[in-house]
Order: structure tokens, then C-alpha cells, then sequence
């Protein structure tokens, strides 16, 4: 079991996925700062991959500030700053380009899609309050 | 220094060229798979390596030592496994991991345990009793128990069901090294390479087709669609890195071999400033597949 | 060295039940050999005593055949799978590994037969020695070609097709080929024995060199190449060898052959007479044509074919019969061998007569009558040339040695009439009754038997054995070992007056067939006699 969700899927580079799933592990609080991350070795038992790859994305991960090396205990999580806006955003990136995609080839305009997110964040944030509206 | 170098590789046999100029390099240190198609050379390319059969024409290296000059020495730190592997059947498991053990000076009896435990081997079972599955987990720990500085696997996944390729794919991690240890799996089920691979190298019609890094490779691949909101396109001077390129109504359709960010969408928007594009990633058997086919069609061949 | 022990082991734990069936065997063969029990095998029993010896012998050979073809391929050479090509041994060991396997599964029972005759029947080493080093030596030959054909194939199944391909390549190339060609020996005459060596040398040769560049080269294409120039020596071995007898033979015979035919042509009604006989109540042999041959050729022998051809009656189909021939003691022998020497003839007639014995089916009252039609007879003759291979004197230790090898007198007892000589003689031949080793390696050499013969040099007699007891005791492909005790019985004006220095021994051999088919013109009326009456020629 790691300590971060990830799912991989075919026709991502492994090594993009994994920053990807980490950083957003990170983000929300999964991957708490000064955790010991998995080793190299775990990581591609793990995931099926090759530790070429898994020490790849943690030498990535390390580069960006992510994780830190440690001499004694290993590889760490980072300490950094809460809610940073710009990261979250970037890390919707790929939904947020599908949907833009999508909506354009439906010929949806931009007010009518940005409505329609608005309506759908509202739907799954107060369902309690929701079923009470009606 | 390369774990396998191949250079200018030829082979004949009669009048059927298996192998032709074919050239790769396999990094030490890392998961290579060589795709293709039926036919395509690889196992070929594989006994090459291995001095089961000799080139025609070229030469290859393995661990440093040309393939030809492969003796006990070189053998004892290669592991090999194939489709056919031909076992001693009336062995039990036991009696054939007892039997390979005084061949290998580097054997790790303590992976031996280990990796009998991960596979849920029957010790005392005699092989001929064993289901196919089993049998290839039997051949790969006589491969893995020695820690060969190289392993080669010609097809090790066909007829393996899918509880079976994982184990087979965590036994190779379990014996994995990182740094020193060099894995070569040649396969046509590329779905299961695709996580795997560092590197991917694609042979057809016993040419080399590509060569290089799984990440590269999956970043300039895209798979591009392009609504042209009711404007028809002339399909004339596409680039060559555009393969095969279809088209239904207004929609368009290509693989674009050469994708970074924005290029493909910018040369639409200039002459059809309506068009929806939309790139989409491949897998790597998506890849494979679109490169069989282009070298079917046009013989030329489309440089990549 | 310790890989190659390991790899031993392996084979030894798979193959060790070979070990004490091939003693079982080896023993049991020992045990109906004349060496090892006091068995004095008389003629009756040495047909089934010698079906005894090549059957155990065929078994113990093609065993060990197939062992070591399992040996073999349990390592596989010609198209082994991954694990075997990735094994970090050296061919030269693999091919040593194996050797030893096969050497201590089939060569260390000969051994231990012999700890056993030893050890449980108190037989000592010189008594069953020498025979086994003999089924030692053609299970040699045996493995090797095992070795070499299981080096060359992948399972079984594939060996025995090669054998099967070898052996037919062979016959067919006997039959067809053969005839056709002229081909020169290389080796000058009287050389039959040294074909046969020849032979088994090309075999031991041919067999590893295969094995050697199976395992050391593994060039599959070679190997074969190897086998197939192999064949061609051997074939051409073996047919040279018989251009000699056919070249000499054809001279001397054809103008004998012409008088003989004539002779026969001229056969005469009152000696060709059928007669209905019934030898014994109840018996359904009966006696039906007596054939006499007048003015035979002096130095020939002439002998029916063992089976006589068919009965006819005039117009009708022909009466299937089975036959057996025989004939009266045979003087021939010494006639050859007196007319070799140069001594008067003792016969006064040059008849010689046969008897044939067959069945009619039913009785037929007009058959008997004889009143029915005459029946026309047909029979092979077998026409040899007596050869004189040498002589030696009636002493212990002497020896003839002769193409076909050599006879040595092992002991010589003179008792009043009886002359009785022990010979062991060592010589190559095939016989009636090839065994399957035999036949391969004995093909195209011409058909014959030794005889002996006692030749008084003062009073220019001859004498043939009266009684012969032989052992064969132990053949190995082509070769044989052969004791014989030949009895001679003096008359008695001989007994009187010679002494044992006056006798030699010849050694005899029939020439090469040359057959003639005649049909009797003559009628011949079947009737019934009443009473036996058998001549006194019909001895046999």
C-alpha cells in the first residue's frame, strides 16, 4: 500500500503521473510533511513499474521541492506552504482542458459552461443542504 | 557502458531476410521492451544475442562481450527465458532449483526462498504436473534465483493469465537491483510492457522502427481530432510526421509523431480559424500499432 | 570437473533402474551360454539354444540402445529449449557428462554380472570373461550409435525413423544399385574377416564423429553429411567384399552348370518314380518324388534347395505344396575335397539322390489308383564349388588361419576308431539366422559354412564327421566364436593301420550358390506301395 492514491493509466509517462499524484497528495493534506516517502524499491514493487522509473520520479519529486533526502531515514515529504492557489489550479489542469474541449464541441458558450460548473460545485457541496432547498 | 549493443544486425535465412541493418542500444540499468508484430525479427534478435544462432552479417554485444564469444562465463550472469523453455518435466520443483544452484557461483539462496514464497510454488510437485503458469514461474525463478546481470524474456506472458503476469512481473521486481541490472523483454502484449518499460524499442519486417525512451516516446505521440465546423479540408503537403491521417466528413483524423504543446492546434487555427482540435495521448500499443501500420502501406517508409 | 559429476548424478538418479535390468539380462544370457554351465549342446538343441543366445543378446543391445538414447537426450543437443541453451557449461563437459552416464548405466553392468557370477555362483573371472567383454564390446557399438543418433534428433520417435531411413538406404541401395556397379576392393583378397573389421571400424569411427561435432560444433548440416559419407564408405565396404567370389566363381562354373543341365534334362522314368509311402501311422509325410542326378560333376556339390517348387499335373493349376527336402548322407563333401587333393573318387556312381517330403491334400482313390495324370515336378538345385581354405595337423595348438579367419585345435583324442577334435575357431560370417546387429553389418557378404574334414595323406582317403557338437558361445556383430567337437569314426581297416600323424584336418568352405531351376519333363505317376520300404540311403 503507498501512502498516496495513484491509479496509472496507459498513455501517460509513469513518471509524469506519479508527480502528479503526489503533489496532489501533498496538496490535500494526504502526504503530511516530514512522512517518510516509499523507497525506490517499494515504489516499483508497488506500482508494477521499474525502479529506474519510480527513482526518476522521486530525483523529479526532490528536484521540485517536493521530497527531500535525508541521510539517516531516506526520502521525506517536504514541508511547504498550505493552499498554495496557483498548484491546485495547474493540478485540475487536464479536467479543466477536457471540459473546455467538450463544451466547445458541443458549441456551448463560455457563460453558459462556467454556469453550469457553478451549478455542479453547488450540487455536491451541501448535499444536506440541498435535499432541505427542496 | 550498454548492457546489449546491436550494430548493423543481419540475418538470412535461405531467401527470407529475419533481420535486417538492424541497430539498438539497451542501457544498462533498466527495463527494455522490444515490440512487434508477428514475424518481425525478435526472436530472432534474441538468439542472436544469446550465440544460439550466428548474424550474417553485423555484430552485437552482451555485457560488454561480443555475442559471439558468449561462453559459460557470460551465461552464468545472463538469465534467459522463452516461450519454450523445455524443462526437465520429471523433476519436482525442488529437484530442479537443487539441480541449477552448483551452475551459478552468484546464486542467492535467500532469493530462492523469497521468491518461492511470492510465486506459491509447490516444492515437491513434479513439474510435469504443473499448470503452464506455474511451470513458467518455475522457469523464471531458475532465471531470477542467480540475480543474472541480464535477463532476457522472449515472450514470457503469452498463454499466462492475468494473476499470472503479475506475479511474474513482481518476482522480476523482487530480484530487481536497481542500477546493476538490466531487464530485456521482447513481447507482443504490450499493454503489460507499457508501465514496465524504460525503453521501448519497435522492430518490423526485422527493421528497427523505434528506438528510445517509453517517456519520450509517449510525449510526442498524440492522437489529434479536428472539427472543422463545416468546412472541408484540402488534404495536400501534410507534414510527414502526420501518419495515418483519415477523414470523416468534417472531422479529421491523425497521429501527430512529433507533438509539443499548441504546434499541431496553431496550424489549424491559421487556415480554419473554426476548428476544434482536440490532442489526445496514446498508449503505447496505440503507438505500436499506427507504426505496423504505416510500414504496411506506404513502402517508402515515413522517417520519424 | 565437479559440474560434470553433477550433471552425472542427475542422470544416474533418473536412469539407475537401467542398471539392474541390464544385469538381469546380462545374466541370464551368461547363464544359457555353454561357458558358464555345463551345457553340451548336441544339434538338436543348438537351434533353439542359438534363437535363445541372439534373442537375449538383441534384447541386452537394443536396451541399452534406448537407454542411452534417453541419456542423451535428456541433456537435448539438436534443438534444446531455453533452459538447456543457457546452461553456463561448456559443450566439451556436457559431452563428457554424458559420456560417463552412459558408460557407467550401460557398460558398469557387464561389471557388475561378472561381481554377481562371482560373488553368488562362484564362477571365476576367466570362465565368463571373455563373453562379456564381448556383449560389453557390441553394447560399445550399440550406444555409440545410440549416442550419435540421439545427438542428432530431438525424441525417439525421430531416432527410430532415422534407423529405419539408414537400414532401408541400405537395402534398397543392396538391391537396386548394386547389381549395377563394378566396383574394385580396395583391400586385396582374402580378406573377409578384415571387411568385417573394416566394417565395425567405420561404425566406432563414423558413430564419433558424429558425436563429436554434434556436441562440440553443433552444425546440425555437418553431422549428417558425416552420416551419409559414412554409409558410402560402409556400403562400399561391404559390396567390394563380394565382387571377388562372383568374378572367380562364373569361370569355373559354367561349363559344369551346362553338363549338369544336361543331365537333369536327360533323367530317365524308372528313376524318377513317385511313390505314395506313409512313413509312420498316422503321419501325414509321405514320400513323393525321389530325383537322382547322374555323372554330378566331380568338385562340385550339388544339393537341393530346402523347399521343392510346385506339382503340376499336366493342364491344371499347380498343387500348392509345402516340401522339405533332404538327402542322403552327404558324400559330397568328400568328393570336393578329394578331388582338391588329387585322391581317386570312392564312389562309384556319381548319382546323387534326394529324396523330397510333402503333403497331398486328400486321397484320391484314381490318385492312387495311378491312373490319373501325370504330375510334372519342379526343384531348385543348389550348385557350390567346395573351397579349401587350409589345413592343419591333428596336433594341439595348431592353427589354419584363412580368410575368414582362423581355426585353432584346442585338443585332438584318438581312441581306437573314433578320431575327436576340439576346435575353436573365430571367423566371420553371417548366418541362416541373422541377428539384428549381424545383419547390418554382415550385408552382401556372401553366404557360407565351414566344414571340416579328415584327410588320411597315406591312404588318400576322406573322412567327414560323423558327429559334430557346436557352441557358438559368443557372436558379436559378424564375428564368431565357435567350439566345435568334430567326431570321426575310422573304418576299420583305417583303425588298424594309421596313427594320428597321418590324418590332416581341412577346413572347408562352401563357394557361392549358383542355382538352376529345372523342370522334370518327365511323367510322373503317384501309386500307393504297401509297404515301407525305405532305402538304406535314406539315413537323414
Amino acid at each position: 500500500m503507498l501512502p498516496f492514491p495513484i491509479g496509472l493509466k496507459l498513455g501517460l509517462p509513469v513518471t509524469e503521473q506519479i508527480i502528479f499524484a503526489v503533489k496532489k497528495a501533498v496538496v490535500v493534506g494526504q502526504l503530511k510533511p516530514g512522512e517518510k516517502f516509499p523507497s525506490v524499491r517499494v515504489l516499483s514493487q508497488e506500482l508494477r513499474i521499474s525502479p529506474n522509473t519510480a527513482h526518476k520520479a522521486i530525483a523529479s519529486l526532490v528536484d521540485e521541492g517536493v521530497l527531500v533526502a535525508t541521510p539517516a531515514i531516506g526520502t521525506v515529504v517536504a514541508p511547504h506552504e498550505a493552499g498554495d492557489r496557483k498548484d491546485c489550479a495547474h493540478l485540475l489542469g487536464p479536467e479543466v482542458e477536457r471540459l473546455v474541449v467538450e463544451a466547445k464541441n458541443l458549441g456551448i458558450e463560455r457563460e453558459d459552461m462556467q454556469a453550469a460548473v457553478a451549478a455542479h460545485w453547488e450540487k455536491l457541496e451541501a448535499p444536506g443542504r440541498q435535499s432541505s432547498h427542496k | 557502458m550498454n548492457a546489449i549493443e546491436i550494430h548493423n544486425l543481419t540475418r538470412r535465412f535461405g531467401r527470407t531476410d529475419a533481420v535486417v541493418d538492424l541497430s539498438l542500444s539497451v542501457p544498462t540499468g533498466g527495463i527494455f521492451a522490444l515490440l512487434g508484430p508477428n514475424g518481425a525479427g525478435k526472436t530472432t534478435t534474441i538468439k542472436i544475442l544469446m550465440n544460439l544462432i550466428s548474424p550474417t552479417s553485423g555484430r552485437a554485444s552482451v555485457l560488454g562481450v561480443d555475442s559471439t564469444r558468449i561462453g559459460p562465463k557470460e551465461r552464468a550472469q545472463i538469465g534467459y527465458v522463452a516461450e519454450n523453455q523445455d524443462l526437465p518435466l520429471w523433476m519436482s520443483v525442488r529437484q530442479l532449483l537443487d539441480y541449477c544452484r552448483p551452475f551459478y557461483p552468484s546464486w542467492d539462496r535467500d532469493l530462492e526462498r523469497a521468491l518461492l514464497v511470492q510465486f506459491d510454488l509447490p516444492e515437491d510437485r513434479k513439474l510435469k504436473n504443473l499448470s503452464r503458469g506455474m511451470l513458467m514461474k518455475v522457469a523464471l525463478m531458475s532465471a531470477l534465483s542467480y540475480r543474472p546481470k541480464l535477463l532476457v524474456l522472449d515472450e514470457p506472458f503469452s498463454g499466462l493469465d492475468p494473476l499470472v503476469r503479475d506475479e511474474f512481473v513482481q518476482g522480476i521486481l523482487e530480484a530487481s537491483e536497481f542500477g546493476n541490472w538490466t531487464v530485456f523483454i521482447s513481447s507482443h502484449d504490450i499493454e503489460e510492457v507499457e508501465r514496465l518499460a524504460d525503453h521501448v524499442g519497435v522492430i518490423d519486417g526485422g527493421r528497427t522502427k523505434l528506438n528510445e525512451s517509453a517517456e519520450s516516446l509517449l510525449m510526442r505521440f498524440r492522437r489529434i481530432e479536428v472539427n472543422l465546423q463545416g468546412r472541408t479540408p484540402l488534404l495536400e503537403k501534410m507534414p510527414a510526421e502526420w501518419l495515418a491521417i483519415d477523414r470523416v466528413g468534417t472531422r479529421v483524423m491523425f497521429v501527430d509523431s512529433r507533438y509539443s504543446e499548441g504546434t499541431a492546434e496553431a496550424l489549424f487555427q491559421r487556415h480554419f480559424p473554426d476548428a476544434v482540435v482536440t490532442s489526445l495521448p496514446m498508449t503505447l500499443r496505440e503507438i505500436s500499432l499506427t507504426i505496423f501500420r504505416s510500414g504496411r502501406k506506404t513502402p517508402k517508409g515515413i522517417t520519424l | 570437473m565437479r559440474l560434470t559429476w553433477h550433471i552425472v548424478g542427475k542422470d544416474m538418479r533418473r536412469f539407475w533402474i537401467a542398471i539392474p535390468l541390464l544385469v538381469g539380462l546380462i545374466g541370464v544370457k551368461l547363464c544359457l551360454l555353454d561357458g558358464v554351465f555345463h551345457l553340451e549342446i548336441s544339434r538338436d538343441m543348438e537351434g533353439s539354444m542359438w534363437r535363445y543366445q541372439i534373442l537375449l543378446m538383441d534384447a541386452v543391445l537394443i536396451f541399452s540402445f534406448f537407454v542411452t538414447v534417453a541419456i542423451v537426450q535428456e541433456d537435448p543437443v539438436s534443438e534444446p529449449g531455453a533452459f538447456w541453451q543457457n546452461l553456463p557449461i561448456t559443450r566439451r563437459q556436457l559431452l563428457g557428462a554424458k559420456l560417463l552416464s552412459v558408460t557407467l548405466i550401460c557398460g558398469l553392468p557387464a561389471v557388475l554380472a561378472l561381481a554377481v557370477g562371482w560373488l553368488a555362483f562362484g564362477l571365476p573371472a576367466n570362465r565368463i570373461g571373455w563373453p562379456l567383454a564381448v556383449i560389453s564390446e557390441a553394447q560399445f557399438a550399440s550406444c555409440l550409435a545410440a549416442f550419435a543418433f540421439g545427438g542428432l534428433t530431438k525424441n525417439v520417435a525421430h531416432v527410430v525413423f532415422w534407423i529405419i531411413g539408414v537400414v532401408l538406404a541400405f537395402f534398397i541401395s543392396h538391391l537396386t544399385i548394386e547389381p549395377l556397379l563394378n566396383l574394385r576392393s580396395l583391400v586385396s583378397p582374402g580378406t573377409h574377416f578384415t571387411h568385417i573389421l573394416l566394417l565395425n571400424f567405420l561404425w566406432v569411427i563414423g558413430c564419433l564423429a558424429i558425436i563429436l561435432n554434434q556436441y562440440l560444433t553443433q552444425l546440425r548440416s555437418r553431422s549428417i553429411v558425416l552420416l551419409i559419407a559414412g554409409m558410402l564408405l560402409a556400403f562400399y565396404v561391404a559390396e567390394t567384399e563380394r565382387t571377388r567370389f562372383s568374378v572367380d566363381f562364373l569361370s569355373v562354373l559354367q561349363p559344369a552348370q551346362h553338363e549338369l543341365d544336361e543331365k537333369i534334362a536327360l533323367l530317365s522314368a524308372d528313376v524318377v518314380r513317385a511313390e505314395l509311402v506313409k512313413q509312420k501311422p498316422g503321419s501325414d509325410a509321405t514320400e513323393m518324388l525321389r530325383v537322382s542326378v547322374q555323372d554330378a560333376n566331380q568338385g562340385l556339390i550339388v544339393s537341393p534347395n530346402n523347399y521343392v517348387g510346385q506339382w503340376t499335373q499336366s493342364g491344371t493349376a499347380p498343387l500348392p505344396v509345402s516340401a522339405k527336402i533332404y538327402r542322403v548322407r552327404d558324400r559330397s563333401l568328400k568328393r570336393a575335397v578329394e578331388q582338391a587333393f588329387g585322391f581317386p573318387s570312392s564312389t562309384k556312381t556319381n548319382s546323387l539322390i534326394f529324396g523330397a517330403e510333402s503333403t497331398i491334400p486328400g486321397e484320391d482313390a484314381e490318385l492312387l489308383g495311378g491312373k490319373s495324370a501325370p504330375y510334372q515336378g519342379q526343384i531348385d538345385l543348389n550348385v557350390q564349388r567346395a573351397v579349401i581354405d587350409g589345413q592343419m595337423g591333428l596336433a594341439k595348438g595348431a592353427s589354419i588361419r584363412s580368410d575368414f579367419g582362423e581355426a585353432r585345435i584346442k585338443d585332438v583324442f584318438f581312441d581306437k576308431s573314433i578320431i575327436q577334435v576340439d576346435v575353436e575357431s573365430e571367423f566371420a560370417a553371417p548366418t541362416h539366422d541373422p541377428g539384428w546387429f549381424d545383419s547390418i553389418v554382415a550385408l552382401g557378404a556372401p553366404r557360407s559354412h565351414l566344414e571340416g574334414a579328415l584327410v588320411n595323406t597315406k591312404t588318400r582317403t576322406v573322412l567327414t564327421p560323423a558327429r559334430t557338437s557346436t557352441g557358438i558361445s559368443v557372436y558379436a556383430y559378424g564375428i564368431f566364436l565357435v567350439h566345435a567337437k568334430l567326431q570321426f569314426v575310422l573304418s576299420q581297416a583305417e583303425d588298424q593301420s594309421s596313427s594320428l600323424a597321418d590324418w590332416v584336418i581341412v577346413e572347408v568352405r562352401m563357394g557361392e550358390n549358383h542355382r538352376s531351376i529345372k523342370t522334370f519333363k518327365e511323367d510322373v505317376f503317384l501309386k500307393v506301395v504297401p509297404a515301407i520300404e525305405r532305402d538304406a540311403a535314406w539315413t537323414e
